[in-house]
């Protein structure tokens, strides 16, 4: 008794790190907790149960711990026994991901994986300062450059050669309109000179605008030669006009991202007022009335 | 081979098998439940010397193993109080079970003992049971808490002045 009494009170002091008041005293009280402390080291396993449990472990092989299996599993191991089923799938993602691309660049005009809808602006709504929006059958390059200005005077029955884009009608009218001073020999250049302006005016629309998808003529009528473009309109029908500035009556129709492509909207009517400045004939005005 | 490892399990089980038995029994409600767990540790200890796993110091080894395998049956056995969980109160494991106490046929002081060092905190409990029951050093004590040989010795010591202020000895002349 005394020496498990003198047992915990020697290694309770060598394990002091912060020692609270204890001191000789205490050796002896603490008599009941070992003799307790006695008691419970008496708990022990019967002699039976004890040789019975070690009958029972060491009967028993090894028992290897296997981890739990992932579902993945059976996936996983089906591309790691199989390098050529690996490249296959590597090979097959690449050529699904660069079909992507060319669709969608085919489709977006080269803006691959934007939206369609970032291609189209109202007619009536600002551009959104979009740098060249190339909307359906709108060519990249500037049309100025695709529209010969050699184009002579069509008073003098000279017409230039010229060459130019877009959509005219078949039916395109040759009609004089009953105005005087003008050639009625001449009447086909000033129609020549004027679908090849407009044709520009409309290219150049299509380019700055975006939102013009394509365009037709449908009708070209001439109205009324005059001297200048910024000659009043009392002036217009003077006979002594020089026929470098002139005014049509031209009917077309504009197919814009507010119409869609699938139909054409209803023609328009307007006064188109063409101009030859440095010997090109250009389109300077367009009215809706005289 | 394995005859090697076999003699040298037979010898710690001999040395241990009482101790380990004794740590469960007074945890544990019964004593079925006590075997079950012993049985449980050595078998993990026999399995891991199989495999040839180093073990370095095999008492704090199974002692670990089955600590481990109490708290986890306390975990099995005990419900959860909701009302606890909500009020963010952590449920502390109390690892010597007072109903456990009444079923051990000891005699009145082992049971007064084991009652007074049931009354400390966890913290306290098991650094003062493997310390002055199973004559543990602090290091060991140290391996099997996963603490360091100085924090249980701190431990020991504050343990060991709140069991004379709960038993009362530290008052008396």
């Amino acid at each position: 008794m005394n020496k498990d009494i003198k047992q915990i009170n020697s290694e309770d002091i060598n394990d002091t790190v912060s020692r609270s008041t204890s001191n000789g005293m205490d050796e002896i009280k603490d008599e009941k907790i070992n003799t307790g402390i006695n008691e419970i080291k008496n708990i022990k396993m019967m002699d039976h149960e004890k040789s019975h449990m070690l009958q029972g472990i060491l009967g028993v092989d090894a028992v290897k711990t296997r981890p739990v299996r992932s579902p993945w599993s059976n996936f996983s191991s089906m591309f790691s026994n199989s390098p050529y089923l690996r490249l296959a799938v590597y090979f097959i993602l690449i050529l699904a991901g660069g079909g992507i691309i060319v669709t969608t660049t085919n489709n977006n005009n080269e803006r691959a994986l934007s939206p369609q809808v970032d291609l189209y602006r109202s007619l009536n709504t600002y551009n959104g300062g979009l740098p060249v929006n190339t909307g359906e059958n709108n060519p990249e390059e500037n049309p100025s450059e695709k529209i010969s200005s050699n184009i002579g005077n069509p008073a003098t029955g000279v017409s230039g050669t010229s060459s130019g884009t877009g959509t005219t009608s078949s039916s395109l009218s040759f009609s004089m309109s009953p105005t005087a001073g003008i050639d009625n020999t001449n009447s086909i250049n000033y129609i020549q000179i004027t679908s090849q302006a407009f044709t520009k005016y409309l290219e150049q629309e299509k380019y700055d605008k975006g939102y013009i998808l394509d365009y037709k003529i449908d009708e070209i009528v001439y109205m009324a030669a005059k001297k200048t473009a910024n000659d009043t309109e009392s002036q217009w029908f003077n006979t002594n006009n020089s026929n470098d500035a002139f005014i049509m009556r031209i009917n077309y129709a504009t197919k814009t991202t507010d119409t869609g492509t699938e139909r054409w909207p209803a023609s328009k009517s307007s006064y188109v007022t063409i101009d030859k400045t440095n010997g090109i004939y250009t389109v300077v005005s367009i009215r809706d009335n005289l | 081979m394995r005859e090697k490892i076999e003699t040298e399990f037979k010898k710690i089980y001999e040395d241990e098998s009482d101790a380990i038995f004794r740590f469960c029994f007074t945890r544990v409600s019964n004593r079925e439940q006590a075997l079950d767990i012993t049985q449980d540790t050595f078998m993990r200890l026999w399995n891991s010397m199989l495999e040839q796993k180093e073990i370095i110091n095999p008492r704090a080894f199974i002692f670990t193993i089955a600590r481990n395998l109490i708290i986890d049956w306390y975990r099995k056995k005990k419900s959860v109080s909701l009302d606890k969980m909500m009020d963010g109160v952590s449920e502390e494991i109390d690892l010597i079970d007072n109903s456990a106490i009444n079923n051990i046929e000891m005699r009145a002081e082992g049971k007064y003992v084991l009652d007074k060092i049931s009354q400390l905190g966890e913290t306290y409990q098991t650094p003062i049971y493997l310390r002055f029951v199973e004559d543990m050093t602090p290091d060991e004590i140290g391996k099997i808490l996963n603490i360091s040989a100085n924090a249980v010795s701190v431990r020991i010591n504050r343990g060991l002045e709140e069991l004379r202020n709960i038993t009362g000895y530290n008052k008396q002349e």
